[in-house]
């Protein structure tokens, strides 16, 4: 590489660190919000599923529809694939996409996809796409997502719908999951406990509430799942954008160092052939 | 003096927590008041005007539909909104009140029915939430 190569090159790269220092710093920003979002939305997920347990130790799981399968329903699976409508985040699509590969039977799922890279992969990988909902406002369509979902399971069209999504662990940390949301039974058999709660009037029963109740719940937990999954990818975002610029601020800084030696050069030959075009005439003379 | 410990919780985040002397809730069954030492109550909840008391004073807050959990000493609301008349605008709330009607006249489709009367229902509270006691600011002068 020559000089003016090395300085072309330098100015680059440092314009591409000024690009993902900025989308860092907007990144950080956003992960703050959605992190104190989906903190703020914990009590209402945590009441909701003490008042269902209450609830279901009172009565009789039978009320509800939502506790088993359809008989004779299609041995198909139903997932809502929860991922990123942009990249630039680091690994943070790659592991679902990963998850999807490994876990997930293309021939005996259909998928519900919110998020546009999702949209991109499942087709991709030639999986059936029931709808999309991908949108910049996700939380928006949580309403219509569930009620397709809870149709087409009351309908018989799918043994399981189930959440594929990123967890939110911590900044750092994030982990695909595959959560099942209906049939209800699997969630709540094992920790329903007994607990000394006195005897609760149900208004007006229990029969009419619990249904409201795990419609709600079903439909609440797709909605934190959202949050959760936009705290996940600003979080993956800002690092992933923080890696980039620390790269770009080594790659600046070797080039720099070779520009300055490769000037250093060109003014030591420079210098020499002074010297010698300055003997050579001396010696004529 | 007994009080309840009343928390009102919406999806997005708590929105209100207090210590308060007694509790008026829309249930779907009828309204209802909750003082200290109720009963064990599990119960659903239709959108309305929720009403307490702390001290003297009557506050008012209207919420969406949800449900109501106490044991006669707290007070858990679990519903879909909740906001006091601070964050209703009189004007656009009038404005879309007369909006919804017109469109109920000729409504498109049932799905457009159904938003425009939901629509229509919530600015309805709105008001009567906004006619039960004037903003402070007003009142003082």
């Amino acid at each position: 590489m020559n000089l003016r190569q090395v300085r072309k090159k330098t100015k680059s790269v440092s314009n591409v660190k000024k690009i993902t220092r900025s989308m860092q710093l907007v990144s950080a920003i956003k992960m703050k919000k959605s992190q104190a979002a989906a903190i703020e939305a914990m009590p209402y997920q945590t009441h909701l599923e003490s008042m269902i347990k209450k609830i279901i130790s009172k009565s009789d799981s039978s009320h509800s529809l939502l506790f088993s399968s359809v008989k004779n329903a299609k041995d198909k699976d139903l997932v809502i694939f929860v991922t990123a409508n942009k990249g630039l985040c680091g690994a943070f699509n790659f592991n679902l996409f990963r998850f999807v590969g490994k876990q997930i039977d293309l021939d005996k799922t259909d998928f519900i996809v919110m998020g546009k890279r999702g949209v991109v992969f499942i087709l991709k990988m030639g999986g059936t796409i029931l709808a999309d909902f991908s949108s910049n406002t996700p939380i928006n369509n949580v309403s219509a997502v569930f009620n397709m979902s809870l149709e087409a399971f009351l309908k018989g069209a799918y043994r399981s719908v189930s959440v594929l999504y990123n967890k939110f662990i911590s900044t750092l940390h994030t982990e695909p999951v595959l959560e099942s949301l209906l049939p209800m039974q699997q969630r709540f058999e094992t920790k329903i406990e007994e607990k000394q709660t006195g005897n609760y009037l149900i208004e007006p029963s229990p029969k009419k509430i619990i249904d409201t109740l795990l419609r709600s719940y079903v439909e609440e937990k797709i909605r934190n799942v959202l949050i959760q999954n936009e705290a996940g990818e600003h979080s993956a975002r800002m690092v992933a954008m923080k890696n980039a610029t620390d790269n770009a601020n080594d790659i600046i800084y070797n080039l720099t160092l070779l520009g300055n030696k490769l000037r250093q050069e060109k003014i030591t030959n420079e210098l020499l052939d002074m010297v010698t075009a300055k003997e050579s005439v001396e010696v004529d003379a | 003096m007994a009080v309840l410990h009343l928390k009102i919780i919406t999806p997005k985040r708590v929105a209100l927590e207090k210590e308060v002397e007694k509790i008026t809730v829309p249930s779907t069954s009828g309204e209802i008041t909750i003082l200290p030492k109720h009963a064990f109550l599990f119960t659903l909840l239709s959108e309305g005007i929720v009403r307490y008391k702390t001290g003297r004073e009557d506050e008012y807050l209207a919420i969406g539909g949800g449900y109501l959990e106490t044991d006669g000493e707290r007070v858990e609301l679990l519903v879909t909104r909740a906001y006091g008349q601070d964050a209703i605008d009189q004007a656009a709330t009038e404005k879309a009140i007369e909006h919804a009607k017109v469109e109920m006249k000729t409504p498109k489709d049932k799905q457009q029915l159904k938003e425009v009367s939901s629509l229509l229902r919530k600015s309805l509270i709105d008001m009567k939430l906004l006619k039960k006691k004037a903003p402070k600011t007003f009142s003082e002068h």
